[in-house]
């Protein structure tokens, strides 16, 4: 799963959000580092939905424009667990052979 | 306004995005566009007209798969085969196991020259072809997929063989045409490849009866190779192609229009680009046929392109629960 696709389901792991909130958050999660632009978004938003991991939940119109919310299915959160178990073991090992590392350079 | 000239700027840019898609996500798209741009932004960043650009092909690329293009699969990938088939069989036939060709030409003293038949080392990458299309006609669809596998193997290595050596094998183009069928009929929905059992027995019998007339008309006292010299069976190639494909062509475009579905219409420039192929590679015949041919090809992919773009891209959204 790459950064991008990681980020747009935890933004969407608490609750449905609409394109626009999705771009936000990202941008928000990444801390800056992560710009999403609509036609990548909505690319991935329809392979996520290809893939039956992410769903449409609800529409609404607000000024004049519509939003469409989406929504993470219940496979969806499933792989997003998977994914976030699997960096946090790596982040782990990465960790511990630093650990390792530093000591080696201390002693 | 500016507001109203940068939404008709990224209006134009959404265009790079089938029609159907816009249609189902245009207004949402636009939307997201304008929230996040600045005040008094006027054109679209020269970054988001490369990501729309970049989305709308993508999108082309990869979206008739799913739906409209395995549908029409689902029907031209047991025809394609049939074809195929048939086409081998003819080739095996003709041009491998008999001295000389079924079709010659008249020279400009209305001599009838007769052609010699090639006798090709390829000759054995017929066999699974005919080998499918036998499982094809018993109904065991899928080792007639597992032998379209095998034949399209071996028929993409003879391609590449007969391109780069000079080994005495058919022309590219037979290898070609018989790859093309083969990759649709490969392309057809999982599950094996299966035709109904009408047409099972329409594609028994209906060419047993025009080989059993062949063979009346033929009279052959001395037997196959006798009739070839001169029988008056013998065919400019011309005179005996067009009128085969223009049945073959009246009887798919019958089929489509009487099954009225976007499965059918979608098959048939599916089965038209190598049928296309065929008659451009075939030797005879003369340049308005083969412009016909690749005119009707290209006709046709243009309605599959118009068909490709009428789908929805999402399910529907989820219906609020009562009271909620």
């Amino acid at each position: 799963m790459q950064e991008p696709t990681f980020l747009i389901m935890t933004a969407l792991a608490a609750g449905p959000q609409h394109g626009y909130g999705l771009i936000q958050q990202v941008a928000e999660l990444s801390g800056g580092r992560l710009r999403l632009r609509p036609g990548t978004l909505y690319g991935a938003l329809d392979r996520l939905a290809g893939e039956g991991l992410v769903a449409r939940d609800r529409e609404e119109v607000i000024d004049g424009r519509l939003r469409r919310y989406y929504r993470l299915t219940d496979p969806g959160a499933d792989a997003l667990a998977t994914h976030a178990r699997r960096l946090r073991a790596n982040a782990d090992a990465a960790e511990a052979r630093l650990r390792i590392r530093l000591r080696a350079a201390t002693t | 306004m500016s507001g109203s000239e940068l939404e008709r700027r990224y209006r134009r840019l959404l265009r790079a995005y089938p029609a159907g898609y816009r249609a189902d996500r245009g207004e949402e798209m636009v939307g997201t566009l304008l929230a996040l741009a600045r005040p008094g932004q006027r054109w679209p960043r020269p970054a988001e007209a490369v990501d729309l650009l970049a989305g709308g092909l993508g999108c082309r690329v990869r979206a008739p798969m799913p739906n409209t293009i395995r549908a029409g699969l689902s029907v031209a990938g047991p025809l394609a085969l049939a074809l195929a088939g048939a086409l081998a069989t003819f080739w095996l036939v003709f041009y491998e196991a008999l001295p000389v060709r079924p079709f010659g030409y008249l020279d400009e003293y209305e001599h009838f020259i007769v052609l010699p038949s090639p006798h090709t080392a390829g000759w054995p990458l017929y066999l699974p072809w005919i080998a499918a299309l036998a499982a094809l006609l018993l109904g065991l669809g899928r080792l007639a997929r597992a032998l379209t596998g095998l034949a399209v193997f071996a028929q993409l290595g003879a391609l590449i063989l007969a391109a780069g050596t000079a080994l005495p094998l058919p022309p590219v183009y037979v290898h070609a045409v018989l790859a093309l069928f083969g990759l649709l009929a490969l392309g057809s929905p999982a599950g094996g490849l299966h035709l109904p059992g009408r047409a099972r027995l329409a594609l028994v019998f209906v060419p047993g009866l025009l080989l059993g007339l062949f063979l009346l008309w033929a009279d052959n006292p001395d037997g196959w190779v006798a009739i070839r010299y001169d029988g008056p069976w013998r065919a400019d190639l011309t005179q005996i192609y067009q009128p085969v494909v223009v049945v073959l062509g009246a009887t798919l475009l019958a089929l489509a229009l009487r099954h009225a579905s976007s499965r059918w219409l979608t098959a048939m420039p599916l089965l038209a680009g190598p049928l296309a192929l065929l008659i451009c590679a075939s030797e005879g015949l003369g340049p308005a046929t083969r412009a016909a041919a690749v005119a009707a090809w290209l006709v046709s992919l243009a309605a599959l392109w118009w068909l490709t773009g009428r789908y929805t891209w999402l399910p529907e959204p989820r219906q609020p629960a009562p009271g909620g």
